[in-house]
């Protein structure tokens, strides 16, 4: 969303309730996929989907548009509630993606992931497969709409290393799903 | 090529196809060819095409700003006051701070509500 629609679109929610909606429609996909991206426990990822939109709707008035651009704002509450969740588990200790969170997750219930089509499921269960840094890199450039620059603050890397993980994690992931007999052909 | 020069190329390409660009052209490389048509595959493999809780959840917060747009305990008191003019202030005058100058532009001139 160019930074001008965002400003609108900021200005319309905080006085207008269809504009608040449109905002939803305009972040629900974003933020559903960043977080399937991240958390393989398909329920565990849906209860946080709903959190991270009541985080939002609740702290949007502390939101200031000089500060940050909205889609910084959004996706830094979005990852601070998967870190949340992460740390009450036990599952990964980390202040920030440095190298001690070179672990992966478990792998989604084959039953959680019903509803998802067969390339979807080949995906999550790839994507599962990954370095905790590789799947929020990789989540964050997909669905967040922000830079290499915004994502490296966030993350708290340098934007070289950011682009490097980047595509160091698709060539990873590329090869996962050609072993699990997915072909990825150009 | 060096790996970061096939990143850069990689990078750049992948930039413009998640601005929506159908045709980013050729990378002339096979792998990074591969590895956009991997980043195509995943954009549409959209993970919220058929959720199930996209409309549930609208539906919460949509009545969560309807119940915030509802005046609380203590706006109904302003109101209230104002018709007994228990806020000082006078008839038809503002009812949370009680002054009797006419609103502008629909807000209160002196306490801007």
């Amino acid at each position: 969303m160019a930074l001008s629609e965002e400003k609108t679109l900021f200005a319309g929610a905080n006085s207008d309730d269809s504009s608040f909606i449109e905002l939803y429609d305009y972040y629900f996909p974003k933020i559903y996929n960043y977080v399937h991206y991240r958390v393989a426990d398909f329920h565990a990822a849906e209860d946080l989907v709903s959190l991270v939109f009541e985080k939002i709707f609740t702290r949007f008035e502390s939101y200031r548009p000089e500060k940050a651009p909205l889609s910084a704002w959004i996706f830094s509450i979005a990852r601070n509630t998967i870190t949340d969740y992460y740390r009450r588990r036990g599952l990964i200790h980390f202040d920030s993606l440095d190298t001690s969170a070179e672990v992966t997750t478990a792998d989604p219930d084959p039953g959680d992931v019903v509803c998802f089509n067969e390339v979807q499921q080949h995906l999550i269960k790839a994507l599962s497969s990954l370095k905790q840094r590789e799947r929020e890199v990789i989540a964050l450039k997909f669905w967040s709409g922000l830079s290499n620059s915004d994502i490296a603050n966030l993350v708290g890397i340098s934007e070289s290393n950011t682009g490097v993980i980047i595509f160091r994690a698709m060539r990873h992931l590329r090869t996962i799903l050609e072993s699990q007999g997915v072909s990825i052909n150009a | 090529m060096p790996e970061k020069k096939k990143a850069g190329i990689y990078l750049e390409h992948l930039d413009r196809i998640l601005a929506g660009e159908k045709d980013v052209g050729s990378a002339d490389n096979k792998e990074i060819e591969e590895l956009l048509q991997l980043a195509k595959t995943m954009l549409n493999a959209d993970l919220s095409k058929d959720s199930k809780i996209k409309e549930r959840l609208k539906k919460q917060m949509f009545s969560k700003i309807e119940k915030n747009d509802e005046l609380d305990d203590e706006d109904l008191d302003f109101v209230s006051a104002a018709f007994t003019g228990k806020t000082g202030g006078q008839k038809g005058g503002c009812p949370y701070c009680g002054s009797g100058s006419k609103k502008r532009k629909g807000k209160c001139p002196n306490c801007g509500i």
